[in-house]
């Protein structure tokens, strides 16, 4: 499942900074974990938290509220990583907590709405009352790796 | 039936064939009369026309098939092993080669011009023919003699055979290891040198009885001396399993009295007792065995099923050495990931414990803490591979190019099996296939100039290697014509590569370097083979990304040698660990040349930049607490002192931790403009320590 093409069913993760909500598709999603020390890599790009040790890997920890342009709080205490695969590469996304996973029909996406002005929102899906906002994570690392 | 799942199996095979076909017909060349290669050659032959019919390739097939065909004239001396002949082989196994990599890639044999090789087959045994027939006659001539003369090799063969059979017949002599020992000291005899039985009596009371015998096959070895025959073997030797007495048979160029000096200042070693192997006595066997050898005389009915299991038990032997399995590189990797994980698993389950004070749990803790380093030691051994992996295509190589520049070579291969990381023996062949050009093509001169300069006409490369502490060292030796010094910096100055008034200051050993610079070519007229102003530079290169070094020594008029240092392994390195705003770092040993503490009124700024007096030294000095935007700077603080290019540099760092192995890992694509980090390591409590690249480093902290 490609977000580029919305035009079928698919399933996203939700999850929170603050009192928003975000998702990502799931299809790049390898697993959920807790945040476990990170170690910053000094004079790397300003979207890096750092490196994480996933079962003895070293996995590169992208700070989502600098693509949002979030301002920055102090990270929460019980945060999660959501650890994806994007073209072969292992990248974590630290986020505030995971809420759900969940389908959502291509109807129930409002690509009109301009919530930031990014390339990477995908528009905003609307489930009863929540909005979440629908980021392509993978269109914006794979612009980060091959940027020269 | 789908063959692909066979596929990747047939390659390899294929390829080591292909690579014992190289070597056979290489001996063959030098020893037409050997039926030994013949016969390995027609033998390989065989299974690779097997194995590349099963899997469909009958275009492979039908080569193989033909050149089985000129083999088997070869073999039952219908055609005769002419310098054609050879080229022919090797051109087949060059097609066979070039065919059995596109299959690798993907492809399959349509590509293989069958009918060229064919014609050129058919061509050959023409000529062959043709030319042979003159010698017809002669052997006419000696047909009343009884023998041809294509036959009295064998002939030989079978006459020694018969002596031997003679000989053991009165001995008694039923060991056909002791029959082979005899057989090489014959010829060594043959080429004039030394065979000798050598009887070590080592002290009685000695603590290290292996270790002394293997300083003793150390310094055999080391002189150009080989153990042929050991009793006990060496295998029960390594376990000390034997008495205080071992006795060897030697082939050496030394004189008796030179080897006893040799081994004789080993300690430990009583007496050695040396005398010339003697051919017809019953040598070589320990009393032990003489005792067993009464024995079976008096049972007569039992010599023969001893000597039975004997042969038996010598080809299981023989099975035990080729048992092996192939195993994919990517699965040996994971495997290493999975060791690191459990040695990490296992020091969080230690940290956890110790809050507890379980006293029952310890030993099986340090059970396990000890079962984990040696599977660990045992992983990084599977990754260790001999260098023969690498020098096996070498012998061949040289053989064309002598053969193309018109020089004769006499090229060596010592240490083959001297073992190194898989991934450092993947990079470092061709480095080395630059160094054996220069060292033909430029090194070694034509023959005539050799006889000119007194030299004999065969030139000698020596590719070598060995193994000294936590390196490999790999050396290409030349007994060529040098380098000029004045040459070098003509031609550097030339370049541009060094400056006129730098010339008075250059050492002999930076002179050679420049040779290594980009850009820079001794040879005025550049050839096909080598000397295009590339290369060199290119091998210090990568040999500098495997984190080893590379230096050049030479003697005009006598030769050069080349020689590389590689680290054993990429994967795991020494490591300084230390701490800079509660992060740890790790700084490679191999970049440091001493820490020590300091305080902040030490560092002094001289123009703009931070220096530290060591030991009267104006040393500059980087702030990692800068550089790793550190806010706190603590009044006392440690130096790491590290060299880059000769020059040294300090480190100022919160503190040190201490020295570790670290297992490298690639940080990944993200990184790839942080280039002050080569990598990181995961520390024994699960915590990430990035490793500095201390040029990079040096280099990011000097521009700023």
């Amino acid at each position: 499942m490609n977000v580029k093409d919305m035009t079928a069913p698919f399933e996203i993760l939700g999850f929170k900074f603050g009192e928003h909500e975000y998702a990502i598709e799931i299809s790049i999603v390898e697993m959920i974990v807790e945040e476990n020390q990170i170690t910053p890599v000094p004079n790397s790009k300003s979207f890096i938290k750092g490196v994480m040790n996933l079962r003895g890997r070293i996995v590169p920890v992208v700070d989502l509220r600098n693509i949002l342009n979030l301002e920055y709080y102090e990270d929460k205490k019980d945060a999660n990583v959501i650890v994806t695969k994007i073209d072969g590469t292992e990248i974590g996304f630290l986020v505030d907590g995971v809420t759900e996973v969940m389908w959502v029909n291509p109807n129930e996406i409002d690509s009109g709405i301009k919530v930031e002005e990014s390339k990477y929102f995908k528009g905003v899906v609307k489930k009863g009352e929540r909005l979440l906002i629908l980021i392509d994570v993978s269109a914006f690392i794979n612009d980060e790796v091959n940027e020269i | 039936m789908d063959m692909s799942q066979y596929l990747s199996v047939f390659v390899d095979e294929a390829k080591e064939n292909l690579q014992g076909l190289n070597d056979a017909i290489l001996k063959l060349e030098s020893d037409p009369s050997s039926q030994d290669a013949i016969n390995e050659i027609f033998r390989l032959m065989h299974t690779l026309k097997g194995s590349s019919a099963t899997m469909g390739f009958s275009k492979m097939s039908k080569v193989c098939h033909a050149l089985e065909n000129l083999l088997d004239k070869v073999r039952s001396g219908k055609q005769k092993v002419t310098e054609d002949l050879i080229d022919l082989l090797f051109s087949g196994i060059d097609m066979l080669n070039d065919t059995v990599e596109n299959i690798e890639n993907g492809g399959d044999d349509s590509e293989l011009d069958v009918d060229e090789i064919m014609e050129e087959i058919s061509k050959n045994s023409k000529a062959a023919s043709t030319s042979s027939e003159p010698e017809k006659t002669e052997e006419a001539k000696e047909e009343p003699q009884g023998e041809s003369t294509k036959n009295s090799a064998e002939k030989n063969e079978k006459n020694s055979e018969e002596v031997e059979k003679t000989e053991s017949e009165e001995m008694e002599f039923t060991n056909d290891e002791l029959e082979a020992v005899r057989d090489v000291a014959q010829k060594a005899l043959n080429e004039n040198l030394n065979v000798y039985k050598v009887v070590i009596h080592l002290v009685k009371d000695s603590v290290m009885k292996s270790a002394r015998m293997y300083i003793i096959f150390h310094r055999i070895e080391e002189s150009g001396g080989q153990i042929i025959h050991s009793v006990p073997p060496t295998e029960e030797i390594e376990k000390e399993n034997f008495d205080t007495t071992v006795e060897l048979v030697v082939i050496t160029s030394m004189k008796i009295e030179e080897f006893q000096n040799l081994i004789s200042n080993v300690s430990e070693v009583e007496k050695v007792i040396i005398k010339p192997f003697d051919l017809k006595e019953n040598n070589g066997i320990s009393e032990e065995d003489k005792t067993k050898k009464a024995e079976e005389k008096k049972n007569p009915s039992q010599v023969k099923s001893k000597a039975a299991s004997k042969v038996t038990d010598s080809a299981k032997r023989r099975a035990k050495l080729t048992q092996s399995v192939r195993v994919d590189v990517e699965k040996l990797d994971t495997l290493m990931n999975l060791m690191a994980e459990l040695v990490i698993s296992r020091s969080r389950i230690e940290e956890t414990l110790k809050k507890y004070k379980i006293k029952e749990i310890d030993e099986s803790l340090s059970q396990l803490g000890r079962i984990t380093l040696d599977l660990q030691s045992i992983v990084m051994k599977i990754r260790m591979i001999p260098v023969s992996f690498v020098f096996d295509r070498f012998p061949r190589m040289v053989r064309d190019l002598s053969k193309k520049l018109n020089k004769k070579i006499n090229f060596v291969i010592r240490g083959e099996d001297t073992e190194l990381d898989r991934t450092v023996a993947d990079e470092i062949g061709e480095p080395l296939v630059h160094m054996i050009r220069n060292a033909i093509d430029h090194g070694i001169e034509s023959e005539k100039e050799r006889i000119g300069a007194g030299k004999p006409p065969t030139g000698t490369v020596t590719l070598s290697a060995r193994q000294e502490g936590d390196s490999v060292i790999i050396e290409v030796d030349d007994d060529g014509r040098g380098f000029n010094k004045e040459k070098i910096i003509k031609k550097a100055l030339e370049k541009g590569i060094i400056q006129e008034y730098e010339v008075a200051s250059l050492t002999p050993e930076e002179i050679f370097n420049l040779t290594f610079e980009p850009g820079f070519s001794t040879n005025d007229n550049p050839t096909e083979v080598s000397g295009r102003g590339v290369g060199m530079d290119v091998v210090k290169k990568t040999i500098e990304s495997l984190n080893g070094n590379v230096y050049l020594e030479s003697v005009e008029g006598k030769g050069t040698k080349v020689i590389i240092k590689l680290p054993l392994t990429l994967s795991i390195i020494q490591a300084l660990l230390i701490e800079v705003e509660k992060n740890v770092y790790a700084i490679p040993i191999s970049a440091i040349d001493s820490t020590l503490s300091i305080e902040q009124k030490d560092i002094k700024d001289v123009e703009g930049r931070k220096t530290v007096l060591i030991r009267g030294e104006i040393v500059p000095v980087i702030d990692l607490r800068e550089i790793f935007n550190s806010e706190v700077k603590n009044e006392k603080a440690d130096l790491v002192v590290t060299k880059y290019k000769e020059k040294k540099y300090g480190f100022i760092v919160d503190r040190l931790l201490g020295q570790q192995d670290i297992v490298i890992k690639a940080l990944g694509k993200l990184f790839k403009d942080v280039k002050e980090f080569s990598g990181g390591a995961i520390l024994g409590n699960g915590s990430i320590a990035l490793i500095i690249d201390v040029p990079s480093l040096i280099q990011k902290a000097l521009s700023r």
